[in-house]
């Protein structure tokens, strides 16, 4: 008996012995993972916006993990809410990069959200890319203070915005149009940059007008739209109310065509349940079938999350990360001045087109870079309708 | 009507000490603790709820001490926040001057609200303070202001001043300082004969003015003193990020200090500083999800409603405190 | 002329559909004498239940009973676990509903996400002479027109006139033999169940979302105390006359300005009024 036992210990001890040989082997190929933080309002009012990035983000960081993550290192998401607040959104910059040692961040969704996380990757020396807000206020600092060149946008400037409305408009040999927004200040500023680029080329602005961003009454714009009817009625809200001036601007016989820019408008679900009738056509920074990579997008997020994107508040954070990673593989290093370096120089190809930043480390406009394009929504099926040739 | 017994009326201020020196102790406790704490995000959380026990507590004065319970107290808060920033971003007032000029502007606008409520019922007086802050908050969303740097900047963005103090280890300390003094000059407000004033306000306002109780008075400068710790506490808000914004005027910003003020029990200033301090620092330190933070704080909200209307105060006994119990609205 | 006859048909309709977000903060501030902030929860509760409704591929008028219905359980719920025990302390009353409202928002997003949903509008536009009318609209006012009509009705009918006076004197109704509590808890349920049904017919002119509740709180709040807590007929004029202003005003002067223009004008009435004790006895 006890021989028998303390053969098999033998056993037993050797089989042990051989796999704490075995296991350095085995982890010698795995790398640390990288902590990317993504700091987006998952409560409170623009939680959409928040919860469309956040799922953009973890297919982005499946795909990069899939191909070999970062040079070895696969990509871990930490995330943060700003609850739309500026003060939460810095306190979670503070905690990713503080405390959570992330290697990056991504963020905020709102402009006061992105400033703030932005100084805090600054004094941090942390790389930042600004997904999707669009005031200039974050890449202007970036060129007048060297403490931000870790920080790149690739959301849109409302200038590039701008561009491609207006050179949809005078494709299309529209004479007269409306701009309908919210009474919030980046609206304002998108209708003013149209309207001085459209008014030298003879297409004009018959009426501004804006709502409520909290409360607003949108039946009278609609009824004073139907008065001088334009050709075309510019929304230049991406939120909710959008939906709601669609449906009355139909239901009260409206029959212009409506370009917004789109957001809430470029869900398919929601186009689906919109009432037949005139155009509604929508921007964005991309759609299925442009590029071998949009199409793949698409495809790989309606697979997960049974919803086809929106085109701008989900394609862009995916492209964020991966034009991180992508200038991380560039520059044969993760070291954070490398990578900057990498992206302020490098062309980096996104779901959206091919991205290369400018002066202010604001992603370009034109020609073989991005593009942006028109969607038209008929009978809840989308057709790209601008531009027609790539 | 009502059952307003002899044995409910508050008794004179001088049968109570001032503070006691335990409710001294405690006012410092956010000090400690910012001495303590070494890593930056801690400390961030620390400053952040100083400042919301402060706004909880100012609220307490006006909604706990004097009855008058406000659902706009976002008004002087978010008013306190965009003064100090204009005055720090565009005219260059020293940050503690800033600061001061915030607490003033929170003075005048929760003043006015005082001033136009003197005279209405309690559900009447939250709906205009509700109204007002919502008035200022849809402004502040307007405002187009062009900053020194030559950006447009104001709207949704808000308005951006200095960034003081200078680092978190720093605001956490000198705001739990503030706040420190703050409460125990609250406290004693509470304590004197103008608090007294104002409990006999909130009880039998009728009653007070028969006694002879400038009952408008009385009523202004409880909203007057409430905005401008609101004020105060909102300069120190907006310094912490460098910018006010439109957030620093929301409901949401109301609501939360009211139902801080509940779960710390009403009229007692130190209970709901306690909860709004907690509360902040609690949920916001912990690596919570946003939905499950959400969700814990309503449940505790709930929970400690039923268990304790009263406020978490009345269970633990922290000294002898003021019972508010509304019988009727 | 035919703008500004336009303008009226909608400021009114506008104003009906805030008089139907109301009624049932109106019965609850009056009855129960507490604020109901749950009330946005209970409102955004229809109008999922409307969205789901079309999501299974009915019409969303379908999904208004059961929504209703839901509003009226869940409300007598709520009303029996979190209101009647601390009903003497009404300022914690409202807070509790507020954490309740907190926990919906949340509910909404764990269900359906945080996305903004679209519920169709499936009936064609009116056209009466010169005026175009949403069916949607018309249908919501017919309804908020019989729902306040009955409420009405009710309060100065027999039973009615029973359950205000239990309500003002709830010691003597106990004492008369009735179960206050149990009334208490029916009257919570009905006017939940009414928020709920207005969130259902209001749905399609409205994007739902899970803090799709918060504005309709302040609306009724402010339509509910301009016209006087548990005044039918004074929550009606409120929601006509602001409807119609804030309409008017958006189209006579500017949009962007319309809240706050309203905002103006509930403090306006409210300073005027002068409602509180000391306000009447200077009077």
């Amino acid at each position: 008996m006890i021989r028998r036992r303390s053969f098999i210990e033998h056993v037993f001890a050797l089989v042990a012995a051989a796999s704490l040989l075995a296991v350095p082997t085995l982890s010698h190929g795995a790398l640390s993972p990288i902590d990317i933080g993504a700091i987006l309002p998952s409560t409170g009012p623009f939680a959409a916006g928040g919860e469309a990035a956040l799922n953009a983000l973890a297919l982005a960081a499946d795909e990069i993990n899939a191909d070999g993550g970062v040079l070895g290192h696969p990509i871990r998401l930490d995330s943060g809410d700003t609850e739309g607040r500026p003060e939460i959104a810095r306190a979670e910059a503070l905690r990713l990069i503080e405390r959570d040692r992330v290697w990056a961040v991504i963020g905020g969704y709102l402009s006061e959200e992105t400033l703030l996380v932005q100084e805090v990757a600054a004094t941090e020396r942390v790389l930042h890319i600004v997904p999707v807000a669009a005031a200039m206020e974050i890449t202007d600092r970036i060129a007048r203070d060297p403490q931000y060149r870790y920080s790149f946008r690739v959301a849109y400037n409302i200038t590039q915005w701008a561009e491609l409305l207006s050179d949809y408009l005078l494709d299309q040999h529209v004479h007269t149009y409306a701009f309908v927004g919210a009474a919030i200040q980046w609206n304002q500023e998108l209708a003013r940059d149209l309207a001085d680029r459209l008014r030298d080329r003879g297409i004009s602005e018959l009426s501004r007008s804006s709502y409520s961003p909290t409360s607003p009454v949108i039946d009278p714009i609609v009824i004073a739209l139907r008065t001088h009817p334009p050709d075309v009625v510019v929304v230049g809200d991406p939120g909710p109310d959008s939906i709601e001036f669609v449906k009355l601007a139909r239901e009260l016989g409206l029959g212009s065509e409506i370009l917004s820019v789109g957001g809430a408008l470029g869900d398919a679900r929601v186009a689906r349940t919109l009432p037949r009738g005139a155009y509604l056509t929508f921007q964005a920074a991309a759609w299925r079938g442009l590029t071998p990579q949009a199409t793949r997008y698409w495809g790989a997020f309606q697979n997960r999350y049974h919803y086809l994107p929106v085109g701008y508040s989900d394609t862009l954070p995916h492209d964020a990360l991966i034009v991180l990673a992508e200038a991380a593989r560039a520059a044969h290093s993760i070291d954070r001045d490398r990578v900057a370096t990498a992206l302020a120089g490098g062309r980096f190809p996104g779901a959206a087109g091919t991205y290369a930043f400018d002066r202010s480390h604001q992603a370009m406009w034109g020609e073989g870079g991005l593009r942006g394009v028109v969607i038209a929504w008929e009978n809840g099926e989308d057709h790209v309708i601008f531009p027609l040739r790539r | 009507m009502s059952n307003r017994s002899l044995a409910a009326a508050p008794r004179s201020a001088k049968e109570r000490p001032l503070v006691t020196p335990r409710q001294a102790a405690w006012c410092f406790a956010p000090l400690i603790l910012a001495f303590v704490v070494q890593d930056r995000f801690t400390l961030a959380v620390l400053a952040l709820a100083g400042v919301q026990a402060f706004f909880v507590a100012s609220w307490d004065l006006l909604g706990g001490v004097s009855g008058q319970v406000s659902l706009g107290h976002a008004l002087p808060f978010g008013t306190g926040a965009y003064a100090a920033m204009l005055l720090s971003g565009w005219s260059r007032w020293p940050p503690a001057a800033a600061v001061a000029g915030g607490a003033l502007a929170g003075a005048a606008a929760a003043a006015l609200q005082g001033r136009l409520g003197a005279h209405l019922s309690r559900l009447s007086l939250a709906l205009l303070t509700l109204a007002t802050a919502e008035a200022a908050r849809e402004l502040s969303g307007m405002l187009e202001l062009t900053s020194q740097e030559g950006t447009l900047v104001g709207g949704e963005g808000g308005v951006p001043g200095v960034l003081f103090p200078w680092n978190e280890a720093t605001a956490a300390r000198i705001i739990a300082a503030a706040l420190a003094v703050g409460l125990i000059a609250l406290l004693r407000v509470a304590r004197s004969n103008l608090g007294l004033a104002m409990r006999t306000v909130r009880e039998d306002d009728r009653g007070a003015a028969a006694s002879g109780i400038n009952v408008v008075r009385v009523r202004v400068a409880a909203f007057a003193l409430a905005g401008g710790v609101a004020g105060l506490a909102g300069g120190f808000a907006a310094g912490l990020v460098g910018r006010a914004t439109p957030s620093m005027l929301s409901l949401e910003a109301s609501l939360f200090v009211l139902a801080a003020a509940g779960v710390g029990g009403l009229g007692t200033v130190i209970g709901p500083a306690t909860a709004g301090y907690a509360l902040t620092a609690v949920l916001q330190w912990l690596d919570l999800s946003g939905p499950v933070r959400l969700t814990i704080y309503a449940v505790l909200v709930i929970a400690v409603g039923l268990a304790a209307p009263e406020g978490v105060i009345s269970i633990r006994g922290l000294g002898r405190w003021d019972r508010w119990r509304i019988r009727r609205a | 002329m035919e703008a500004a006859l336009q303008v009226l048909v909608s400021g009114l309709l506008t104003g009906m559909g805030y008089a139907l977000a109301a009624i049932g903060m109106t019965l609850i501030l009056g009855i129960g004498r507490v604020l109901n902030l749950a009330h946005g929860g209970f409102f955004a509760l229809g109008a999922y239940a409307a969205f789901q409704t079309t999501v299974w591929g009915l019409p969303a008028v379908v999904g208004a009973a059961p929504a209703a219905a839901a509003g009226v359980v869940l409300g007598a719920a709520v009303e029996r676990a979190a209101v009647r025990p601390i009903r003497t302390y009404p300022l914690a009353a409202a807070i509790v509903l507020l954490g309740v409202a907190i926990l919906a928002e949340e509910g909404f997003r764990l269900v359906w996400g945080s996305t903004y949903r679209s519920v169709p509008l499936r009936l064609p536009p009116l056209l009466i002479g010169q005026v175009v009318v949403s069916t949607e609209q018309i249908g919501g006012a017919a309804i908020a027109a019989v729902a306040l009509g009955a409420l009405a009705l009710f309060l100065r009918s027999r039973p009615g006139l029973a359950l205000r006076a239990a309500a003002a004197d709830p010691e003597i109704a106990t004492l008369s033999g009735i179960d206050v509590g149990r009334l208490q808890t029916a009257t919570f349920g009905v006017a939940c169940g009414m928020a709920a049904g207005a969130g259902a017919f209001l749905s399609p002119l409205l994007t739902v979302s899970p803090t799709m509740g918060r504005v309709p709180l302040i609306i009724s709040i402010a339509m509910v105390v301009l016209g006087g807590a548990g005044r039918v007929w004074g929550t009606l004029i409120a929601s006509l006359v602001i409807g119609l202003l804030s309409t008017a005003v958006a189209f006579y002067f500017a949009a962007a300005w319309s809240y706050i223009f309203t905002l103006l004008v509930i403090i306006g009435i409210l300073v005027w009024r002068r409602d509180g004790a000391l306000g009447r006895a200077e009077r």
